[in-house]
Parts: C-alpha cells; sequence; structure tokens
C-alpha cells in the first residue's frame, strides 16, 4: 500500500516565488525540501512511550534528512532501512524525491492525512513568504 | 589484518559523557549520571542526562567523516520535579554547553582523554545546533533534549 502526496499547490507557490524573488532553482528546491522533510517528521504521530519502536516513523525519513544535511527530525530512532530519497539538484530540472517506508504506516490512524498535512503547513509558509516579497516589490 | 571498531556513537558519547562531567553546574544536578542512551549498565536513577549519536552517514564527499545527530537529554522524574524546574536547569546548562560550539564545544570534545585513546580515536570538526529543542513527556519521565548536528572522523591523522 502506497500514497503519494498531492504537491502540486506547494509547486504552484514555489514557482511563483521563484519568478519573484529570482532565487536560483536547485537552491530552492533544496532549501524547501530541508523544511518539508523536517515538517514530515514532526507530523508523524508517536506512539505511547510503552512501545520500543516510538518514533520509528520519524526515523523513516532519515535517508531524506541525511542527505538534505538535516540533523533533528525529533527522534532518537536509528532508521531499519525504511526510506529512499533522490536528490537531483543538477540541471533545468532540479528535483528531491523522498520516501517513507515504514511497513505499518497504513495502519495507523489518521493515515494519510498526517503526511498530507505537513505538506499544506509548508505551502502555507511558501504562500506567507510570497506575499511578504510581494508587498516589498510593491513596497507598502 | 587486525580490524579496529569504528563505531563512531561509542566514541562521540564517550567524549561527551568526559566534556559532561566536567561541567560542576551539571554534575551539581545529577552526580555522576550521564550515559549513552539505552546504557543498562546501572540502574536508572533521576535526574540523570543521556547522551545519542543518532544516523551518522557519511559527510558528502568527505569520505572518512560522519555528520549525524547529537542529542544531549536532560531526564527528571515528573512526580520529583512537577514544576519542572531541575528539568529547565538541566537544559539551559546542556544549552550553554552546546552553544560555546563552533569552537569551544569541539575543542573540549577533542581534548578529552576518549578521543585521544586509540581504540576511541576521534577528531570533531563541528558541533552547531540544528533546529528546535526536543520535549517529552511520557507520563514518568520528563526530557528535554537538545539536538547538534556533529561532524566527526575516527582518526586523528594529519590528513585524510
Amino acid at each position: 500500500m502506497s500514497f503519494t502526496l498531492d504537491t502540486a499547490g506547494l509547486a504552484r507557490q514555489l514557482s511563483a516565488l521563484r519568478e519573484r524573488t529570482r532565487r536560483g532553482g536547485s537552491s530552492m528546491v533544496r532549501y524547501w525540501s530541508r523544511r518539508l522533510v523536517r515538517e514530515l517528521a514532526w507530523q508523524m504521530p508517536m506512539a505511547g512511550s510503552e512501545f520500543s519502536h516510538r518514533g520509528r516513523l520519524r526515523a523513516g525519513w532519515w535517508p531524506a534528512a541525511n542527505a538534505l544535511n538535516v540533523v533533528n527530525i525529533g527522534t532518537r530512532q536509528p532508521n531499519r532501512n525504511e526510506g529512499w530519497v533522490t536528490v537531483n539538484l543538477v540541471g533545468d530540472n532540479p528535483s528531491v524525491t523522498m520516501a517513507n517506508a515504514v511497513p505499518f504506516m497504513a495502519f495507523v490512524p489518521g493515515y494519510p492525512a498526517f503526511a498530507q498535512k505537513a505538506v499544506n503547513v509548508v505551502t502555507a509558509t511558501a504562500r506567507k513568504e510570497l506575499e511578504a516579497a510581494m508587498r516589498t516589490a510593491i513596497n507598502v | 589484518m587486525s580490524l579496529t571498531s569504528i563505531n563512531m556513537e561509542t566514541r562521540v558519547v564517550a567524549a561527551a559523557r568526559e566534556v559532561v562531567l566536567a561541567q560542576v553546574e551539571i554534575t551539581t544536578l545529577v552526580a555522576q549520571r550521564v550515559a549513552r542512551w539505552r546504557d543498562v549498565s546501572a540502574q536508572v536513577a533521576l535526574p540523570c542526562v543521556r547522551l545519542a549519536y543518532v544516523a551518522p552517514a557519511e559527510a558528502g564527499l568527505h569520505t572518512g567523516w560522519y555528520r549525524g545527530s547529537f542529542q544531549m537529554w536532560a531526564v527528571t522524574h515528573r512526580d520529583d520535579d512537577k514544576d519542572k524546574a531541575v528539568l529547565d536547569s538541566l537544559f539551559g546548562y546542556l544549552l550553554a554547553l552546546a552553544q560555546s560550539s563552533p569552537t569551544t564545544f569541539t575543542a573540549l570534545l577533542n581534548a578529552t582523554a576518549a578521543a585521544q585513546a586509540t581504540a576511541t580515536l576521534l577528531d570533531v570538526r563541528s558541533a552547531e545546533l540544528d533546529g528546535p529543542a526536543i520535549e517529552e513527556d511520557d507520563g514518568k519521565h520528563q526530557l528535554k533534549g537538545v539536538v547538534l548536528a556533529l561532524v566527526a572522523r575516527p582518526s586523528r591523522a594529519a590528513t585524510t
């Protein structure tokens, strides 16, 4: 069972923000991927302290976090080979693809809304930055 | 061929334990109870400090250097510290220690006996705060952790 997050809204905001700020594509993708992986980890539900695997859902983001030089994803758990990442920041179409493959995630209550919430939070942040950039441009 | 274990977690935690134990303000609160996470060699007594070095991965293209999540946790018993005074104070000292980076904290780590012993050689390049503090409460213990991005290598050779 797998689920792909809807990132179309985020892509739209980032595209508009990039046009406004004239920031380099690779740097922009890397910066927002860092924010997204951190937010994804923080939005993962945590089991009760009586479970030894508490924090394992967050640890599923370690491969992506490592690749993006993020070390704080709010867990002490190591990764159990349960995730992957592809970082392609060279060329005209830079991209970062990250996956969390913890097998029980689909059975956690709230799935997949908690993961989509992370994307929505980062989208909202991007929208705020875009608004700020536009306000600066028209000198309000 | 004889192999030397390059378990980075053991090396980093051994050096960090020495540094933490050398801070009078911290030992006043926790005595000698500074250990790595999941250490079961001694009975757990609170308050204490727990150390962990999680997910060390090769730091970019610099082969031999590792970058991981170094975590220093203040732990207190919930019923004995209901207003979190000890927890916040202990966490504050750990934060102060961490914020002495980028030079002081790494210099302290590099100067420890553990970092210079042959079996646990360690060379720390940088230790910088990353993201917010983590706070947890499981109903019995309350924890507050400071997280640093720590770059180190298991060698003290002049060149890599």
